[in-house]
């Protein structure tokens, strides 16, 4: 025996591994022997016998996060990957043998109910997205021990900057490739899904050469707030930094929404044409930010002198640092790289009058559009509720222009009509009972319109889109979702695809997540149908489309607490449809007079508010029958701010008559009914009459605890008024402190962070604790509240002037 | 780390409050502490540590930087506990929800509690950092033998090394593990 052991023969005696691997190994009896006598070989191995404390820790904590892990339904194989958000296992799904990634949420990534529940709310969205370049989540639930997971595809390949280095790819190759991740950002984006972290390692290329979009719906942090904490990391970070938004960047979530992801897939359209990234990202990581920040960066052809001059436009199109001059979509993102590959003009350098004359004269080519119209009509029992005309759209745009497209539109117009017959015969109220609902007849036609219209994604869009805004003005929200889904997936199976209708049913889905309380995907979508929007030419259409796209940015603003900015986009859509004299113009024009009305009232402009109100109801009036649910709904406001101006009998009694409108036209547990029972039982509060006001919100929390379709904020809201009405009572404390409490609680999950609505309800929340003597908890949720009060309504408003009273009596 | 945080340089104190946030966060919502007060209490605790640091008191020689942490910590969520009277549970909602004084801790549960978290953080933190320092090879050796017990054979043949590479890998992976855990605790400082 010769020489002192090599570290692997220690080790191999340290774990007293007696096998050989082949001539001329040591035995483990050797090399002990040699030990024994060689006192610089003895302190090895007592160092390495000094390491087994730590071992046995990294083996205890190592296993309690994927320790014990089972997951029912999988065969856990190994651990690929080890992120900060969690961990990723290879797996084999039992029931197909197919194998599967697993990632497993790391413990107190999702530490909050708000943080969970947005990871619930993305991952279910995500999970809808079905595209080839997207990896898709077959499967989700939570382990053993309370930590979320998802089951995605594993995809066997590289990530794209590991597949770039050495490619040899060109230029062409590399938009093809840019291209496939632009068609999986699209799809995500479709179903309401931003990425948020688009990078090249979030990108697989696959052995097929199939690119593949990784990790939609992950809940990320958003990247601005991990700024300054992270100032002094590299690596990972100031690699993620290089992809990241100026509005990411700022800090401001709330700026956040697809054209966030089209900056990103900027910077790796930039960096895959020239080899680098637009930004140096060397140094501080404030440094950084004042680069991006501050930079234009340089044109890729400066770089790389062969590369057409149309892809400067495009990459610093989309690397805008205004959102608002970037590609509004990722699908215009798409076209243009799609028209350099094509030898085409591109769209972001020919946004000329005479690119949309083009535009204009190829859509009134498509001619003939289907105007099928199909009334529907029901009674029920509760009220003759007609759902009015459902058309299909009349703006939809049709394929090419062929001679048998006569024939073709015949054949169309002949399946829609024979359905709806169909329909409406296997529905009739005299069959299905007296309580036959027009969602019953909207249940039936979802379940049947996908299958019905398989080969004609035309009417199964148009359809889709009409069944999905139904249901939304019936406040049922999950199937309305799911149809503008559908339809808006078919509408992009088209080609060309039908701008208009696709821009109006993102409009719809934008609505409907707004009344659901996604803010953020609402925001993204409405981008979307802006941008789209924005394409179009100038023909009646196309100016109420846009209008009505304005008006839902008012809604927008107005739940972010954004009044004056919502104003404007009201104020927008009135300019735009003033001169029209179409009745749907003059309806949009009513809902865009209402939603300003609100705006107004919001900002205690009551007067300006009762003249909207009542412009809106002469409008109203000409065109919508008296009981219909936009005239109510007008009705509903203008009583409000009746009250508001002092005339207190007038609000008394316009509320009382619109309840029990409201009763006959949508039964008496309709959500509508719990908003009218709320407002006049908040106004009897205010006149002192309890005990009624008791019953009507009694009576309308159980209406909106019991509607599975309402998004709870009207919950909150009764609740808090309620609570109010037991604090200003005086004889239950307690019962007051817990309802604002509930309420304060509920609206602040519902709500993006720093809204005025949860600050408002900490405020009488902190009214009623300091009546109870909790004087340091009041003093808190004042503190809390007072910022997101200001940001809101200002520092002179007289509820922040209220604030700083209540504390400067708690002595804070 | 600390050396630099004694003078008070903003970069060392947002690593260092960086650091160790997640530990002290998770130990403030596992008593009950809303959002907003588990940040205060966190953020209470750091301003008194760096207080403390800067005042001399904290001292190698009288306990681990996590023992100190969690003396601070402790006693700042007594602290909001105490001053935020009625505020909310988390989780709050329903009859059977937690009430903010159900869950007062006991020190020496606490302390059990803190410990674990503490050194879960700990590890984590520094596997992290081992994994970004050695080849992806090496790293999965080291967690092969060390996690899963994988024999070094085995571990050899999946990994194409040889079998004493892969025992080597093991050591010092452990060796510089180690030294990122004393990284970790700040027990260079002063030595």
């Amino acid at each position: 025996m010769n020489g002192c052991a090599s570290e692997g023969e220690l080790g191999r005696l340290h774990a007293g591994d007696v096998s050989l691997t082949g001539a001329g190994e040591r035995t483990l009896d050797e090399i002990r022997a040699h030990v024994e006598t060689c006192a610089q070989c003895g302190a090895k191995l007592d160092e390495l016998r000094s390491l087994d404390d730590l071992a046995t820790c990294v083996k205890r904590v190592a296993r309690s996060e994927d320790g014990g892990l089972s997951i029912e339904g999988y065969e856990i194989e190994d651990e690929i990957h080890r992120g900060g958000q969690g961990i990723v296992y290879r797996a084999v799904q039992r029931s197909t043998g197919r194998q599967v990634a697993i990632k497993v949420v790391l413990k107190g990534t999702l530490a909050s109910d708000r943080q969970r529940a947005r990871f619930e709310r993305e991952i279910e969205l995500a999970s809808r997205i079905d595209h080839p370049n997207v990896v898709a989540i077959v499967d989700r639930g939570e382990t053993g021990d309370g930590r979320a997971f998802l089951v995605m595809e594993l995809v066997d390949g590289v990530t794209l900057d590991h597949a770039l280095r050495g490619s040899g790819w060109g230029v062409d190759r590399r938009l093809k490739v840019f291209l496939e991740i632009c068609a999986g950002v699209r799809a995500a984006h479709q179903r309401g899904v931003l990425h948020r972290d688009l990078k090249p390692g979030n990108v697989v290329v696959d052995n097929d050469g199939r690119v593949k979009v990784l990790d939609f719906g992950l809940a990320k942090d958003d990247l601005g707030a991990s700024v300054t904490a992270a100032r002094t990391m590299s690596g990972e970070f100031m690699g993620t930094l290089a992809y990241a938004s100026p509005e990411q960047l700022g800090g401001d979530p709330s700026r956040i929404d697809a054209r966030t992801d089209v900056y990103a897939l900027g910077v790796m359209l930039y960096e895959l044409l020239t080899g680098s990234l637009p930004h140096d990202v060397h140094g501080a990581v404030q440094d950084v930010i004042k680069r991006v920040l501050g930079e234009t960066p340089a044109r890729p052809s400066s770089i790389d002198p062969k590369l057409d001059p149309d892809l400067d436009v495009v990459a610093l199109t989309a690397l805008e640092q205004d959102p608002g001059r970037r590609y509004q979509s990722v699908e215009a993102l798409e076209d243009d790289v799609r028209a350099v590959l094509e030898h085409q003009p591109i769209r972001a350098k020919h946004a000329s009058t005479m690119y949309r004359v083009r535009k204009f004269v190829r859509r009134n080519r498509a001619g003939v559009a289907l105007s099928g119209v199909i009334v529907l009509g029901l009674c029920t029992t509760i009220g003759a509720l007609t759902v009015g005309i459902v058309r299909t759209r009349a703006a939809m745009e049709l394929a090419e222009q062929r001679r048998a497209q006569a024939e073709s539109e015949l054949a169309k117009q002949i399946l829609v009509s024979g359905f709806f017959r169909e329909l409406l015969s296997e529905v009739d109220p005299g069959e299905s009972g007296p309580d036959m609902r027009v969602s019953d007849l909207l249940d039936v036609a979802s379940q049947r319109i996908g299958d019905r219209f398989a080969e004609y994604p035309d009417l199964r869009g148009a359809l889709g889109h009409t069944v999905g805004e139904t249901y939304a003005r019936l406040g049922v929200y999950a199937p309305s979702e799911a149809q503008l889904v559908s339809a808006i997936g078919a509408m992009e199976a088209q080609d060309p695809v039908p701008e208009a209708p696709l821009a109006g049913a993102l409009g719809v889905l934008a609505r409907v997540q707004t009344a659901t309380t996604r803010l953020d995907e609402a925001d993204a979508t409405l981008a979307r149908a802006i941008g789209i929007a924005e394409s179009l030419g100038d023909d009646p259409e196309s100016i109420e489309l846009r209008a009505g796209l304005a008006h839902q940015l008012g809604a927008q603003r107005f739940e972010r607490g954004e009044f004056e900015s919502s104003i404007r986009a009201y104020d927008e859509s009135i300019g735009m449809l003033g001169s029209m004299e179409s009745e749907s113009a003059r309806r949009v024009l009513a809902q865009a007079l209402i939603g300003k009305g609100v705006s107004l009232k919001r900002l205690e402009r009551f007067d300006e508010a009762l003249g909207v109100y009542d412009e809106a109801l002469g409008i109203l009036r000409e065109v919508r029958r008296e009981n219909h649910p936009d005239t109510l709904a007008a009705l509903s406001n203008r009583a409000e701010v009746l009250y508001n101006l002092g005339r207190a009998d007038d609000a008394e009694s316009a509320h009382r008559d619109l309840l029990e409108r409201r009763r006959a036209v949508f039964g008496p547990t309709h959500e509508r009914v719990g908003i009218t029972l709320n407002n006049l039982a908040d106004l009897m509060r205010e006149r002192g009459a309890f005990d009624e006001a008791g019953a009507m919100f009694d009576e309308a929390i159980a209406i909106f605890r019991e509607n599975p379709g309402d998004p709870s904020l009207r919950l909150a809201i009764t609740v808090h008024n309620a609570g109010v009405m037991h604090l200003e009572r005086g004889e239950d404390y307690e019962r007051a402190s817990a309802m604002l409490e509930e309420a304060a609680t509920m609206s602040a999950s519902l709500l993006p962070e720093g809204h005025w609505i949860p600050a408002q309800f900490k405020v009488k929340w902190a009214e009623c604790l300091m009546i109870q003597g909790f004087e340091r908890s009041a003093a808190f949720m004042l503190n809390e509240a007072r910022p997101d009060l200001v940001r809101s309504l200002g520092e002179d408003h007289r509820r922040v002037a209220h604030v700083d009273e209540l504390l400067s009596r708690v002595g804070s | 780390m600390l050396e630099r945080l004694m003078e008070s340089q903003d970069e060392a104190w947002e690593r260092f409050s960086a650091r160790f946030r997640a530990p002290m966060l998770g130990f403030a919502r596992r008593y009950g502490l809303t959002e907003a007060q588990s940040e205060d209490a966190v953020q209470d605790a750091l301003i008194a540590f760096l207080e403390g640091y800067r005042a001399g008191r904290y001292e190698r020689g009288k306990g681990r930087l996590g023992s100190w942490l969690f003396a601070l910590m402790y006693q700042s969520i007594r602290s909001q506990r105490r001053d935020g009277g009625r505020a909310p549970a988390q989780g709050a909602g329903g009859d059977g929800r937690t009430t903010f004084f159900s869950a007062l801790p006991d020190e020496r549960e606490a302390r059990g509690v803190w410990d674990e978290d503490w050194e879960r953080c700990a590890i984590d933190s520094c596997l992290s950092r081992l994994r970004s320092e050695v080849s992806p090879s090496h790293y999965r050796a080291f967690e092969l033998t060390t996690v899963r017990e994988v024999p070094a054979m085995e571990v050899a043949e999946q990994l194409g090394m040889s079998r004493d590479a892969v025992y080597q890998a093991r050591s010092r992976a452990l060796q510089r593990l180690r030294a990122l855990r004393d990284e970790y605790e700040g027990t260079e400082v002063g030595a």
